[in-house]
């Protein structure tokens, strides 16, 4: 039994000599403090059912019943804690009591602090906010804020991650309370690890490991070591990690705890012993049988690495099942204590899916996670489309159309012309008027917004999926599929074709720019129809390719790269 | 001392970056009180809900449709928040109490910035779902990322 703790049960026993319930309650609340996380509760529980039977009246009890909660859930065993957390609130609804409904929505959350509860603690954790903003007390104000800061890491909302560590920023400088700088400090520096800022993660755990020196708090040890690990993992400091992970192992081999013990095997396996970090993850549970609590995905991700990183396929693919559905989520250490990746690198690593790999990349370049995306590397390259050569050029008195060994005769259409300017400069705007202009018509300077590129390339790749989705209808002679599939294209490219003028503001164009746009479009139009008539997929993709409005460009596609022939001499094939 | 250095948002043409502008819409949201510089006096927004749409020339009248439409006091639970080409895209979540109970809506807002602050804001929304909308979506729909 630590220090800290034995003190703590010697009150609650004094308490319990002077038969005052009130007194018997305040020591029993104060037990969890001495309590490890993951660690056994011990007599905690006892004790605090001991206090409840005695106590006189609601509040009271629910304090207690939220204390039950609490203690089980430090104690690793969350699933006893759903209904101690259940009978608190249940309590605490019939009193009108701010302070007391935090205590209780902490319970809750601690009660839910499985991956599967995820949506239902990100409401509650966001109502503890409005309540404790409204309290005085700063240990409720703390606890709201890293709530809050908890679910905003778990789903990567980095505004709100910077919002809730400024809030213990500015705690910080109004409470002047240690326990305040430990916990604002400590996730200060855990952000400054997410973000790669070496140094001032740094300078930020020396600060966390003097004020933690103040404080009888029993998780003070396994935050410094954390983020001591972190900063000697991101610096390449072997010697450091090495320490740690000898730490961290005799820690959760002498306390049980099987996510200190997975974590302990990444920092031998990133120390450059593999082999001890094997041997650590052979002797864990199976990832099926862990328990959906709070441990569950730093658990599972930390025995994928090693896994995967050893050889371990069978237990890769074990750990691959249990994370699948909680891709897109960060991994973290309990309350943001430190960022373990995100859910999609482990499935990269035990799945050799480059798709997850991907996605863990966008994650990390979302959040401006440099060293977790270096690590994880460049998303192996797509197999390149094939380069298709396609003719638009005049060839004589006529045009020659159409994708290379099955071109066309066209006449010589104004439109054709506009094609091939738009074509020959892929991606820049040219003005209607410049097009018209350029066989003689007026021009317009004053010519309005045009859809921006991010948008269009959505609409690119969904004008891609819908070719292929047509293409693959038709080979299967799904009518019904194909002709939804052409329905959602047409109205598609008659939305692109209206966004042109940005989300319905007013076109800005003037009369001769109205023209020159509708003239560019109607002889576009003509060439489409005509080239329609001899290959329907080779309009097709000039459609797609070819924007008209006040302002025209080619967009070319990459999933369909053409090369262009568009110069007067037929070239080498 | 704060975590300013560790910033790595790209930065809009002015000071701030749109983790900052993002950051005040949400407290727009949350207050229904724009904060100083967010919006540009020549704001335009466009507004599509479920079955209708508005749209606003000016800061004030692109305000007005927000808070014609919402009490002020809510939350933003959670957001996501993606750079764009011409500015930013801001998902968010709301819950707000009115009328004895708690709603609820989803929206997605692309803000176009410029000179530091935003010039023109889309809002796609959900429309507010009410206790029984929830309760009756919980119970129907298991979503597999929620």
């Amino acid at each position: 039994m630590s220090g800290r703790r034995e003190q703590l049960v010697a009150a609650f026993r004094e308490a319990r000599e002077t038969g005052d319930p009130a007194l018997l309650a305040e020591a029993a609340l104060a037990l969890p403090r001495g309590q490890g996380f993951g660690a056994h509760p011990g007599e905690v529980p006892a004790y605090l059912h001991e206090a409840l039977l005695a106590a006189t009246d609601d509040r009271t009890r629910a304090r207690l019943l939220a204390g039950l909660a609490r203690a089980w859930v430090y104690g690793g065993e969350a699933a006893r804690a759903a209904d101690f957390a259940a009978g608190a609130q249940e309590l605490a609804a019939g009193l009108d009591d701010p302070a007391l409904t935090a205590d209780v929505l902490d319970a809750a959350l601690l009660a839910r602090w499985g991956p599967d509860d995820f949506a239902e603690r990100v409401r509650l954790a966001a109502r503890l906010e409005t309540v404790s903003a409204h309290l005085a007390d700063p240990e409720a104000r703390l606890t709201a804020h890293l709530w809050r800061l908890t679910t905003a890491w778990e789903c990567l909302d980095l505004v709100s991650v910077r919002r809730q560590l400024r809030g213990l920023e500015l705690l910080d400088a109004e409470a002047g309370s240690p326990r305040v700088t430990f916990f604002a400090r400590s996730r200060q520096a855990m952000h400054a690890l997410v973000a790669g800022d070496l140094d001032l993660a740094a300078a930020l755990l020396d600060e966390v490991v003097e004020v933690g020196r103040t404080l009888a708090e029993a998780d003070v040890e396994a935050v410094v070591h954390s983020l001591a690990a972190d900063l000697a993992r991101q610096r390449g400091d072997t010697g450091a990690l090495r320490a740690e992970a000898a730490g961290f192992e005799g820690y959760g081999d002498a306390e049980g705890i099987v996510s200190v013990l997975a974590e302990a095997a990444v920092f031998w396996l990133d120390a450059g012993e593999p082999d001890r970090a094997g041997a650590v993850v052979d002797r864990l549970p199976r990832p099926a049988e862990l328990p959906e609590d709070v441990d569950l995905l730093l658990t599972v991700s930390c025995v994928a690495y090693v896994a995967a990183a050893t050889g371990r396929a069978d237990l890769a693919a074990e750990c691959a099942d249990v994370l699948t559905p909680y891709a897109g989520r960060a991994v973290l250490n309990a309350a943001a204590v430190s960022f373990h990746g995100v859910v999609d690198d482990a499935l990269a690593r035990a799945t050799d899916d480059p798709s997850r790999q991907a996605a863990a990349l966008a994650a990390y370049r979302r959040i401006g996670a440099r060293w977790w995306a270096d690590r994880l590397g460049a998303p192996p390259a797509a197999a390149a489309p094939v380069r298709r050569r396609a003719h638009l050029r005049p060839s004589g008195e006529t045009w020659t159309v159409g994708w290379e060994g099955a071109t066309f005769p066209l006449p010589d259409l104004r439109g054709l012309h506009h094609l091939r300017q738009l074509l020959a400069n892929p991606g820049v705007e040219v003005a209607a008027a410049d097009l018209a202009g350029a066989a003689g018509g007026p021009r317009d300077a004053d010519l309005g917004p045009v859809l921006d590129d991010a948008a269009r390339r959505a609409y690119g790749v969904r004008l891609a999926e819908l070719d292929a989705e047509i293409e693959e209808a038709d080979a299967w002679s799904d009518t019904g599929r194909s002709e939804r599939a052409v329905l959602e294209r047409q109205a598609l490219l008659e939305e692109l074709g209206r966004a042109t003028g940005l989300a319905g503001r007013d076109r800005r164009s003037g009369a001769t720019a109205e023209r020159a746009r509708t003239a560019v479009r109607k002889t576009i139009a003509a060439v489409l129809a005509r080239v329609e008539r001899r290959d329907p997929a080779f309009a097709r993709l000039l459609r797609d390719t070819v924007r008209t409005g006040t302002v025209c460009v080619a967009e070319p596609d990459p999933a369909r790269p053409v090369a262009w022939v568009l110069s007067a001499e037929s070239p080498a094939p | 001392m704060t975590t300013d250095t560790t910033d790595t948002g790209p930065r809009n043409t002015a000071s701030r970056t749109n983790q900052e502008l993002a950051a005040e819409l949400v407290r727009f949201l949350e207050t229904n009180v724009p904060p100083e510089g967010l919006f540009a006096d020549d704001l335009f927004t466009d507004f599509t809900m479920p079955l209708w749409r508005l749209q606003a020339e000016g800061r004030d009248a692109g305000v007005r449709i927000r808070t014609d439409g919402h009490p002020g006091g809510g939350r933003v639970p959670r957001t996501r928040l993606d750079d764009t080409s011409t500015g930013f895209l801001l998902e968010v979540e709301e819950e707000w109490e009115d009328r004895g109970q708690t709603w609820y809506c989803r929206e997605l807002m692309r803000c176009d910035v410029t000179d530091g602050t935003v010039t023109q804001i889309s809002v796609y929304c959900t429309g507010d779902w009410d206790e029984a909308t929830v309760a009756r979506h919980r119970e129907t729909v298991a979503l597999s990322r929620p």
